[in-house]
């Protein structure tokens, strides 16, 4: 089976007059349905790569390609689809839309789509949020739940287009312990069940070494890339 | 004398029950027979007993209490097992072998087998144990200025730690660094990114290295 | 489309203190003008009213002054179908005596049916008075001239033409038109009487007046008139031409009403559009999470168009109820010593809608440049700064 994400030879610079470069001819092929953990040192540029696999940032050289499109020269608008379609986000800080309610939240990227919502969208919307585990606050505007609740609405949103992949960055970061192992194990059982393949970006020792391959960035270089066997 | 393997089922049968004491019994019982060998009880009994066990290799329903508990019997039986092993240790070599797990990592059982074979095979062993912080294994390295230096890595998380400290460690060290466990032999890529010596994975393996190193 | 609207209004529904500061500023700028527009207006309409609302807007007379023509008649039938209000009158300089005193008036002789209609004598016409009956002696005077020289209805007087002949007249009644020269010298008589107090012919007027229904274009028609008509013994005189002082003081007086609006107008423009561009501040990190989550850069420049829209539609509503808040209290408490308004204010509700859709337009327009900001944003800067 192909790659669902490959990247070659993706090198990052910012700025103009003063040049930094974060990524340096990063080469790393992600299989479908894997479980994906990035560690790294804060400023290693591992949060650069993950928005360059979710198309979010462009590289400045090298080329991706994800789900077998090129992305690296497409538009901003064919970006706008395809992340639409095929990738789902989780961010440390949720990133929801607080003037929307959690359910509206979790649809937002259905609405984006543009297509009809029908009973079966709702039926869908509603079982998402049973699955995160917050059918009693659905209704609740976004910016008035607990941390845990809005990264459980970010995660059935970012599950609602069935998206084949799904892009973490420190998923549980502010999260507390036991909450953090609950989202964890939500996680590994979408990925098991509904075969979506997962990059997270952490560096919770507790969620790294569960998952399938462990890939570090350092200094903007790929330093260690384990797999189990 | 009954054959490895009917002790094998014996002994896992008894921490499937938890019951540490029969566990224990028909361990001794294995111990007092010189056609079995440490390495052999070790590699054939305690070990696949342990991975039986563990979560990671079975089905994910054994709680964690349970492989902390059958884990515990294991130690004592390698606690009873040290008589043994000095008692059968070859010829010294004159060496010493440092023997330790990294920070975090709390699986030492491996790396105690290893320590014990290396007394085995005529080391001066020092074992430090599990979660090792960086700084006290340079500490230790220096005090003891071991010949040999032994790391077990369990979790494939931890071969990243692995990595670091091999490259902080000087080009021209003055030791052989021999690396093992679980996580070295079940991850892509370990050869290629952790620069050790050698890669050990037994006994067997390590009869090699000593012969290499002598 | 359907999206951005819904997150548009879910932008401005969420934060209503910041929507309702916004609706009160384009409201207020919108009654203000909608309160100066109507108010110029207003003084515009009376002012022209006072000025050739009892006049004729075209007159048309023979060449040489003061002399009569003839066939008046043709004209009259020709014109008929072009212009609704017209009368002939036969006008003259002529002196009326009084006990002892000679004192000169202006005879103008009307066909009173027709002439009621420009002049509107039967509501000019004081208590006691009644408007000449056709083919009599009878006339009415202007108010001022009757008290002048103490004449009272009924009295019977001579009147002089410059020819000498005397003929005698009996007044039935006072008019007041609201213009002081009017009311010192007019009298108003048949064109019978005035035809045999002048000696005139029975197809002779002095002049053929008319009243159009868009004043402003007397000149135009006075030209086609002219055209039509086509004879060289005929003046076409429009009262645009004589009034040249008056209309470059109303186009002065719309300008500046204009300015005032169109400055009020921009006002509200940027005000608006500096409060969207901080709005788009406030809501780059949604719209970055909409980009991440694949809202194309249309949808998300129309957020801010839809904001605008709508807060022009709200303020315009509420400009336009304001400012007919404002006339209804101006009307009422700005008042005469009569008790009529100091300014009679006029209600154009053409212009108000126009006010409104200037609000709509104006604000729609203001968010075009937050809508292109937004349409820059890229969503990495909001998911890299937190």
């Amino acid at each position: 089976m192909g790659n669902i994400i490959n990247l070659s030879k993706v090198s990052k610079i910012y700025g103009t007059a003063v040049k930094t470069q974060v990524l340096y001819d990063v080469d790393l092929a992600i299989k479908p349905k894997s479980f994906n953990g990035i560690i790294g040192a804060s400023g290693s540029g591992k949060s650069t790569l993950l928005n360059i696999v979710g198309t979010l940032d462009r590289p400045t050289f090298g080329e991706v390609e994800i789900n077998g499109i090129r992305t690296d020269q497409m538009k901003k608008n064919d970006l706008a689809k395809l992340r639409n379609e095929t990738i789902g986000f989780i961010f440390q800080f949720h990133y929801l839309l607080p003037e929307f309610t959690a359910f509206e939240n979790v649809l937002m990227p259905h609405f984006i789509k543009g297509q009809k919502f029908d009973k079966r969208m709702n039926d869908r919307a509603h079982e998402l949020m049973e699955l995160v585990g917050l059918s009693k606050v659905k209704n609740n505007l976004a910016g008035n739940m607990s941390g845990g609740q809005q990264q459980r609405t970010a995660i059935a949103r970012a599950l609602i287009n069935n998206p084949r992949i799904i892009l973490a960055d420190e998923p549980t970061g502010n999260l507390d312990s036991e909450t953090t192992e609950v989202i964890y194990d939500l996680l590994r059982d979408i990925n098991k069940k509904l075969e979506t393949t997962f990059v997270i970006i952490t560096h919770d020792r507790r969620i790294a070494e569960k998952t399938d391959r462990i890939i570090e960035i350092k200094d903007g270089r790929i330093y260690n890339d384990f797999s189990r066997i | 004398m009954e054959s490895i393997n009917a002790l094998f089922d014996q002994f896992t049968e008894a921490l499937d029950e938890n019951d540490k004491s029969k566990a224990i019994s028909v361990f001794q019982k294995a111990l007092s027979s010189s056609d079995l060998s440490i390495p052999m009880l070790y590699e054939h009994l305690l070990a696949p007993s342990l991975n039986h066990i563990a979560s990671n290799s079975k089905d994910q329903e054994i709680p964690i209490w349970k492989e902390h508990l059958a884990s515990s019997t294991v130690r004592t039986a390698l606690e009873l097992s040290y008589p043994r092993v000095l008692t059968d240790q070859q010829p010294k070599t004159g060496q010493r072998a440092l023997v330790f797990c990294l920070e975090e990592e709390y699986h030492e059982l491996g790396a105690r087998m290893t320590a014990d074979y290396l007394t085995l095979l005529g080391f001066e062993t020092y074992f430090i144990g599990a979660n090792t912080p960086r700084k006290d294994i340079l500490e230790a390295i220096k005090f003891f200025n071991p010949n040999v230096v032994c790391i077990s890595v369990t979790n494939y998380f931890h071969l990243s730690r692995l990595h670091d400290l091999i490259v902080k460690l000087p080009e021209n060290r003055p030791f052989k660094l021999i690396v093992g466990g679980y996580a070295v032999h079940h991850s892509s890529n370990v050869e290629e990114l952790v620069k050790a010596d050698f890669y050990a994975n037994s006994f067997d393996d390590l009869k090699i290295i000593k012969e290499a190193i002598l | 489309m359907k999206l951005a609207f819904r997150i548009a209004l879910r932008f401005l529904s969420s934060n209503k203190g910041q929507t309702f500061l916004i609706t009160l500023g384009i409201a207020i700028g919108i009654s203000v003008q909608i309160f100066i527009g109507s108010l110029i207006e207003g003084l515009q309409i009376s002012l022209l009213d006072t000025t050739i609302g009892r006049s004729s807007h075209i007159t048309i007379a023979a060449s040489e002054k003061n002399e009569p023509f003839n066939d008046y008649e043709a004209v009259l039938n020709q014109l008929s179908n072009q212009v609704e209000k017209m009368t002939p009158t036969l006008t003259g300089g002529a002196f009326i005596k009084t006990d002892d005193k000679t004192n000169q008036i202006l005879l103008r002789g009307f066909d009173l049916a027709s002439a009621d209609q420009i002049y509107r004598f039967s509501e000019a016409v004081l208590e006691g008075g009644r408007l000449p009956a056709p083919g009599t002696n009878e006339v009415l005077m202007g108010v001022t001239l009757s008290e002048d020289y103490n004449i009272e209805i009924g009295d019977t007087l001579e009147i002089l033409s410059p020819a000498g002949q005397l003929t005698e007249i009996k007044v039935v009644g006072f008019f007041d038109l609201e213009v002081a020269a009017i009311n010192a010298s007019w009298v108003v008589s048949g064109l019978d009487l005035s035809r045999t107090v002048f000696d005139f012919d029975e197809n002779q007027v002095t002049a053929l007046e008319s009243q159009i229904e868009e004043p402003f274009d007397s000149d135009l028609i006075a030209t086609q008139m002219q055209t039509d008509v086509n004879r060289e013994d005929l003046r076409f005189d429009d009262w645009k031409a004589q009034n040249e002082a008056l209309l470059s003081g109303l186009s002065g007086q719309s300008t500046s009403s204009l300015m005032i609006q169109v400055f009020v107008v921009i006002s509200v423009v940027l005000g608006i559009a500096s409060v969207l561009a901080i709005s788009v501040l406030q809501k780059s990190r949604q719209i970055g999470i909409l980009k991440a989550m694949g809202i194309n850069d249309r949808t998300s420049s129309l957020v801010f168009l839809f904001q605008g829209f709508l807060l022009g539609i709200l303020g315009g509503l509420l400009g336009i109820l304001f400012g007919l808040g404002l006339l209804v209290v101006f009307s009422k408490f700005a008042l005469n010593p009569d008790g009529t308004p100091v300014v009679p204010i006029f209600i154009n509700y053409r212009f108000m809608m126009l006010s409104g859709l200037i609000a709509v337009v104006s604000s729609t327009f203001a968010s075009i440049i937050p809508a292109l900001k937004s349409r820059k944003l890229s969503p990495i800067e909001v998911i890299k700064n937190g």
